[in-house]
């Protein structure tokens, strides 16, 4: 008879749209594996309603209190990535091995204290990069590796998504609002916008398919909406070692009743592949006024198995003490890459990679 | 020089030919000159083609505007009915082997023309990336800020299979309207058990719509100026390899 495998013990820093959309539904499916034992926010209501909705035992509004008392295998950080590098280094302190949500940290600096609190500590870094796990890149990963395309050359991901995202989900709770009124992520002081909080999706799909370094980027990027702070909108283009491009253009605030969209182009020296949204739903209606095309994220990139795979791949890491899937390195290249993008909208000029050594987005 | 009804049409490319089988089912109640070949624009003609970025030409129309979708769609954001636009995607590939030339000739030019047409907002910045994906220059790079925060990204590269002819996107991302445009997408796909799968284009004749709308077309817009000048930006950011405030 086959031994029973020990649950892990898991808690969450960070009950907000993330954690409510994709990573508290992920812990209910993994509740075999891992067992969710506590919750921790700022926001009391957003806290309670968290651990009510998904049966966890205690919650917090402290985190530093939930890593003192809980005794955690790992926690999964979904927090602002502002806040990554404290909650990351006061977890690895506690001996806590560390799941975090994209993007890994605001800068370079803080990934590289990330990277080492978690070596210093001897515990495990992942960061949540989940479009490694969505079965439509796995894919084009597997088509690369199995050599159908050749070298690849070019990489283009055009991503842009509706005012009405995550409205249309329904959450429980949704942004946290510092200072009252405003989401963070529409505040200068808590997030560079549209090149970390999706844009950095494509800088890590361009370096894991392009399997080189990135050597220059130039960057545009506007607001879109009369009351944001920071840029919504960009558009980039990267140059790698050997002469490969990737590409994206990023959008974060189109009309109310866009899809979520999703263009991935990769060329190769002998062929190409692509996955185009609004021609890959599986579900399309015909009405008096028109077609429509079921284009909700869920549909289109079953994100909702890509959590799974992710947490689970995590998990297994910490329960067999192997490397993460994915490295912790490799995540602080899409934040270069991304910070190399911010830099260069700001200066209007083009930026060379890799940055130089504690290189700040405001310098 | 071909003269058909009252249009003349100057060049021997292959765009000239098809304008001039194209012009007899086209009426205009004067004459009017199009020009297809860089050399040889004269007064009054109307530049199209490799001809757009000629000295002399005054007035340029992209080629792309034989694609009713894309007429449709420029004045759609004319008239305002996108809302507020925020970016302007064009890409444009061209099948592996193109050369340098012709790749800028027959796409980069075109979809500028077009870009510039549709947003009349000064350009403010421009960044020009020339690569070598699969074949020496067989791509080009571009990015325009405009004045009005109008992101242009433009991207053409000569990438396409032999024999599957060229492929155009145009997105246009607004805050009322988000615009798709694949004109070449039209086609008859073909399943062989021996062989992979084929796609056929069968898209409308482009060369006829073309000069519908340059007959169309006022005649004393200045298209062609803002054309060059943006062009000689552009070349100063290829040669520097930085952004070029124009």
């Amino acid at each position: 008879m086959a031994e029973e495998r020990r649950r892990l013990r898991a808690g969450v820093i960070g009950t907000g749209t993330i954690a409510f959309s994709a990573h508290l539904p992920a812990f209910q499916k993994l509740r075999d594996e891992i067992e969710l034992v506590a919750v921790a926010d700022v926001r009391a209501e957003a806290v309670q309603t968290a651990a009510e909705m998904y049966g966890v035992e205690t919650h917090y509004t402290d985190y530093q209190e939930m890593l003192r008392r809980e005794r955690l295998d790992f926690v999964d950080i979904c927090t602002p990535e502002f806040l990554h590098p404290e909650q990351t280094e006061a977890a690895a302190q506690a001996g806590v091995h560390v799941l975090c949500e994209k993007p890994m940290a605001a800068s370079v600096t803080g990934a590289d204290r990330m990277i080492r609190a978690c070596e210093a500590a001897g515990v495990k870094l992942m960061i949540a990069h989940s479009r490694r796990f969505t079965g439509r890149y796995m894919q084009i990963r597997a088509a690369i590796e199995r050599g159908e395309i050749g070298e690849v050359r070019y990489v283009r991901e055009n991503e842009r998504r509706p005012l009405t995202m995550y409205d249309q989900l329904d959450l429980a709770a949704t942004y946290w609002e510092p200072e009252g009124g405003k989401p963070w992520v529409q505040m200068a002081g808590y997030t560079h916008g549209a090149a970390m909080t999706n844009a950095v999706h494509e800088t890590d799909l361009a370096r894991w398919f392009v399997g080189r370094n990135p050597t220059s980027v130039y960057a545009e990027a506007r607001m879109t909406q009369a009351d944001s702070e920071i840029p919504d909108m960009l558009t980039y283009t990267v140059e790698f070692e050997g002469g490969a491009i990737a590409a994206a253009e990023v959008v974060n605030h189109l009309p109310r009743g866009y899809p979520y969209f999703h263009m991935m182009e990769v060329i190769g020296t002998e062929g190409r592949i692509q996955a185009i949204d609004p021609e890959q739903s599986p579900s399309t209606v015909a009405h008096a006024s028109g077609m429509t095309q079921q284009q909700n994220f869920p549909v289109l990139l079953h994100v909702d198995e890509a959590y799974v795979r992710e947490i689970r791949a995590f998990a297994e890491a910490v329960r067999n003490d192997t490397e993460p899937v994915l490295s912790a390195h490799e995540a602080r290249g899409a934040i270069e890459l991304s910070v190399g993008a911010v830099l260069s909208y700001k200066r209007g000029e083009p930026v060379s990679l890799p940055l130089p050594e504690g290189v700040a987005v405001d310098d | 020089m071909t003269n058909t009804g009252n249009w003349t049409i100057i060049g021997s490319g292959d765009l000239a030919e098809q304008l001039t089988k194209s012009a007899r089912y086209i009426d205009i109640p004067s004459g009017r000159t199009v020009s297809t070949t860089p050399d040889d624009v004269p007064n009054g003609a109307i530049a199209t083609g490799a001809a757009l970025l000629s000295a002399q030409a005054r007035s340029a129309v992209s080629p792309l505007y034989g694609f009713r979708v894309l007429e449709v769609a420029a004045g759609t954001v004319r008239d305002g009915d996108a809302g507020k636009i925020y970016g302007f995607f064009g890409s444009y590939r061209l099948e592996r082997g193109a050369t340098a030339d012709e790749l800028r000739d027959q796409a980069l030019v075109p979809l500028l023309a077009y870009a510039l047409d549709i947003f009349q907002s000064s350009v403010e910045r421009v960044m020009v990336r020339r690569a070598s994906l699969l074949a020496s220059d067989d791509a080009w790079f571009v990015t325009l800020r405009l004045a009005d925060e109008t992101l242009l990204t433009l991207e053409v590269m000569a990438v396409r299979p032999s024999g599957a002819g060229p492929q155009i996107l145009v997105e246009i991302t607004g805050s009322e309207q988000v615009l798709r445009l694949e004109p070449t997408r039209q086609s008859v796909v073909v399943e062989r058990t021996d062989a992979p799968s084929r796609a056929l284009p069968w898209w409308e004749d482009e060369a006829e719509r073309l000069l519908a709308y340059i007959a169309a077309r006022p005649t004393e817009i200045r298209s062609a100026e803002r054309l060059r000048e943006v062009w000689v930006a552009m070349e100063q950011s290829l040669e520097s390899g930085a952004a070029v405030e124009a």
